[in-house]
């Protein structure tokens, strides 16, 4: 307990110094010094370059570099609302039209003038079937498409079909030139692999298997970046990542877990930890027989040492959670939902009242003659899963439940669990990692309201309701009706988020990026990545 | 009646039996019967592990450990991980299963090398030409990639992977077994045998593979610490005994995050396969000298 308050005010400390450079910031920022490459790394090469096509890691991680959505906030974009290309809106009465006014004098990385043509080409781009963007359900409302319209130049129409309060998220889309594109159809285009856009830093290279390097936009409405270059080196692992630091080959990184002590305490880095926007959950096949009742879920939680996990497979840096949602989302309230609490004995009891008891004494809970076996599936090859897996094994095992764990290797992985769209799944449980859903709640209604998500959810008023979000635009009533589904979901319980990331960041000390803000839910974990400099010698 | 009268002098030149001889032999390498001595012991560790193992191998002690191992202390011999498990426990549970695999895996590869090569060696002809081409075919695959994909696709249990380490390691086993079988058939005693007409089988059972045998045993004594190897670096790569047991290349392998902080991750399983395998090695040094007459003086 003492070590989940002191983690705490640890990240809420090191969010002061940020929140007030933020106060003070602004658009106007001065480079105290120019110049220099920094080096940065992530996982591996990208699958691809196109802001639209990127849906994992190594993609959107070099993507948030170089390309803007309208407005930040959407999945991957930060954790508030805030204009980009789009300098600011009008929604009309009935909720029904957003009239955005686009930023002027923006330019693209090769002169030419940006424009409302290319946002109203970025989503017809979207929409199109054929191109199978995973943004699709974004710009639909149900089978209708939403309607765009170009009032001028610089002035920007979606019309709705029926009101959508969460659109302005849904619309957080990096927007792509409509001149780079020979047609609507990119599914193949030359973009993808030499893409152009209007961000701090603009594509030069890619060396396969090695890095991609990416020169300053002096003409970045911002302001120019700082730095001349930064290069996207490909350092597959922590501990290679922390190697690579050591060794001066990376500036600016990610580290986890044990890798982060030899950043503690160093003079030549800096090591900066701030919240991410993800969660770590184990999940319940809610159609299991074993695991179909939400109390045997919850006894299940109260028995597992979350603090544990954190400490084992995050090296501490993770806060337990309270809710199902991640924090960044708009209703999250510390404290509302009461904590399950690690009381083993307590689990015992609560299973023993939900009618699981081992009654012959093999050591295996039974109910109606059904021994409570759980085959508990997850991506073998996902290290943090590894990590996790063998205390959530000892705890259940203690409490009297058969876990088998089944590590998957990612093809089977996504076969079963992230590809699989039927209300039928093969485990009882998984192991997984989310996020970057933003302030928007209404993002988790793939997985938490739908019964071909991971839990096949089938729990019909939380369903309802989410379903009833879309449509209310009045902020009190959005807050209370999401506070709502937070509660009831917390105790439905189809999932135990375990943990939420917080991000530890190791740079050399000779970078300051303060004016850049470290921000845990954008990928690079830079909001500002234009305004990280090199101090002067 | 002559039996009791048998002089002194004659008494002393019976021959010494065999295995006397070969056991007077191996006595004197010393490393040799060291490391047999050690493997004994693990055998019969291994045998009685889940009695002897101080603490459950998977059971966690996480408000011991606190996310990072533990170094050795009295309570713990071997320290923990950073689960808090025994590490002595699980270097147990480990070792033992390298043993199985090592030696279930030998048995299975000297299976299919002595079919193979005393086919081809007591046939000869088409049948010999045949069974050696396929067995070039398989000393020409690059094993380990291939045991690395076939476990990949069929999933890495741990009797896939003895399967596997057998059935790509048998053919050296039964190029050994032919060669002896050719050179043995020209001799006298297996003339003199087919002259007084004993059937085939009976020729290879009783008379060419008993005289075959060492070679054999020197062969399988040596190729053990290679299963165990295979097994020790595909647990490495994530195959093998699934999560959370312990294997001793899986030990190596969530201790690589820890190099530089906590040695006895890597000390503790890393020397554990180095003695298992510098024994069977040893073992197996004796026993090919042992076996050897021109070394018995």
């Amino acid at each position: 307990m003492r070590k989940t308050l002191l983690s705490l005010l640890l990240v809420v400390g090191l969010l002061l110094p940020v929140m007030a450079v933020n106060a003070q910031g602004g658009e106007d920022f001065v480079c105290p010094n120019k110049g220099g490459t920094m080096v940065v790394s992530y996982g591996g090469d990208p699958r691809t370059l196109s802001g639209l096509y990127a849906n994992d890691g190594n993609s959107l991680f070099v993507v948030t570099f170089m390309a803007e959505p309208l407005i930040l906030g959407g999945e991957n974009w930060g954790d508030k609302i805030e204009p980009a290309l789009a300098e600011s809106w009008e929604i009309s009465e009935d909720g029904l039209e957003y009239t955005f006014h686009l930023r002027q004098g923006v330019k693209w990385h090769d002169g030419e003038p940006f424009t409302a043509e290319d946002v109203l080409f970025t989503y017809q781009a979207v929409q199109l079937e054929e191109n199978a963007i995973d943004w699709r359900p974004n710009l639909m409302q149900g089978d209708q498409p939403m309607q765009f319209e170009v009032v001028d130049d610089y002035t920007f129409k979606v019309i709705l079909n029926e009101p959508d309060a969460a659109v302005l998220t849904s619309l957080a889309i990096p927007i792509v030139p409509k001149h780079a594109f020979e047609s609507l159809n990119m599914v193949d285009a030359p973009y993808n692999t030499n893409p152009i856009a209007t961000g701090p830093f603009k594509f030069v290279e890619w060396k396969t298997g090695e890095s991609i390097t990416l020169d300053a936009n002096p003409d970045y409405w911002r302001g120019a970046p700082c730095l001349d270059r930064i290069v996207v080196r490909f350092i597959e692992g922590a501990t290679n990542t922390a190697n690579a630091l050591l060794a001066g080959e990376v500036d600016f990184a990610r580290v986890d877990g044990a890798d982060v002590t030899p950043f503690q305490d160093n003079p030549d880095f800096v090591l900066q930890t701030a919240p991410r926007d993800l969660m770590r959950y184990v999940g319940f096949n809610v159609r299991s027989p074993n695991f179909s009742d939400p109390a045997v879920r919850r006894a299940l939680a109260v028995g597992l040492d979350r603090q544990a996990i954190i400490d084992v497979a995050a090296g501490g840096y993770g806060m337990l959670a309270d809710s199902l949602f991640n924090r960044a989302v708009f209703m999250y309230e510390e404290g509302r939902n009461e904590q399950y609490p690690y009381d083993p004995e307590l689990a015992k009891q609560m299973l023993a009242e939900a009618g699981w008891t081992d009654t012959d004494g093999d050591g295996i809970l039974d109910k109606d003659g059904q021994p409570m076996h759980m085959r508990l599936a997850y991506m073998g090859t996902w290290s943090l899963m590894q990590a996790i897996a063998p205390v959530i094994y000892d705890n259940w095992r203690a409490l009297g439940v058969d876990v088998e764990l089944a590590p998957l290797d990612e093809a089977k992985a996504y076969e079963e669990i992230y590809e699989n769209t039927s209300t039928e799944k093969p485990y009882d449980a998984t192991i997984g990692g989310w996020g970057l859903f933003g302030p928007e709640p209404d993002h988790y209604r793939n997985y938490l309201a739908n019964p071909t998500g991971f839990f096949a959810f089938n729990n019909q008023q939380i369903i309802d309701l989410f379903n009833q979000g879309r449509k209310v635009t009045d902020p009190q009533a959005r807050y209370d009706l999401y506070a709502e589904i937070d509660r009831l979901l917390w105790e439905d319980l189809p999932m135990i988020p375990l943990y939420q990331a917080v991000g530890a960041w190791a740079y050399r000390s000779d970078l300051n990026i303060d004016a850049a803000e470290l921000n845990g839910t954008f990928l690079t974990g830079l909001k500002y990545p234009g305004r990280v400099y090199f101090e002067a010698q | 009646m002559t039996e009791t009268t048998l002089p002194l002098a004659l008494e002393a030149t019976r021959p010494t039996p065999q295995w006397k001889l070969i056991w007077r032999q191996f006595r004197k390498h010393r490393l040799a019967l060291i490391s047999a001595v050690l493997l004994l012991l693990m055998g019969v560790m291994a045998i009685f592990t889940d009695q002897l193992t101080p603490y459950d191998p998977n059971a966690n002690n996480t408000a011991y450990a606190r996310g990072r191992p533990q170094p050795p202390s009295a309570e713990y011999v071997f320290g923990t991980d950073n689960y808090g498990r025994d590490y002595l426990s699980r270097a147990m549970v480990g070792a033992r299963v390298s043993l199985f695999v090592g030696i279930t895996a030998v048995i299975f590869q000297i299976s299919i090398g002595v079919t193979i090569g005393a086919t081809a060696g007591y046939f000869g002809g088409w049948v010999d030409n045949l069974l050696m081409r396929i067995t070039d075919i398989f000393l020409s695959i690059p094993g380990f990639f291939l045991l690395l994909i076939i476990s990949g696709v069929f999933g890495g249990t741990l009797l896939t992977l003895i399967f596997l380490i057998g059935a790509l390691n048998w053919m050296t086993v039964a190029r050994l077994v032919r060669a002896e079988f050719l050179s043995l058939k020209g001799r006298e005693f297996i003339e003199a045998a087919r002259c007084i007409g004993v059937p085939g089988w009976r020729l290879v059972t009783r008379h060419l593979l008993p005289n075959a045998l060492a070679p054999i045993i020197v062969a399988a004594t040596l190729s053990v610490p290679y299963a165990i190897l295979t097994e020790s670096a595909l647990s490495f790569l994530g195959l093998g005994v699934p999560p959370p047991h312990a294997s001793l290349g899986k030990m190596l392998e969530e201790a690589q995050q820890w190099l530089r902080t906590a040695w006895w991750m890597w000390v503790v399983p890393g020397a554990i396969i180095s003695v298992i395998v510098l024994s069977f090695n040893f073992v197996g040094d004796g026993l090919r000298d042992a076996f050897d007459p021109q070394l018995r003086r």
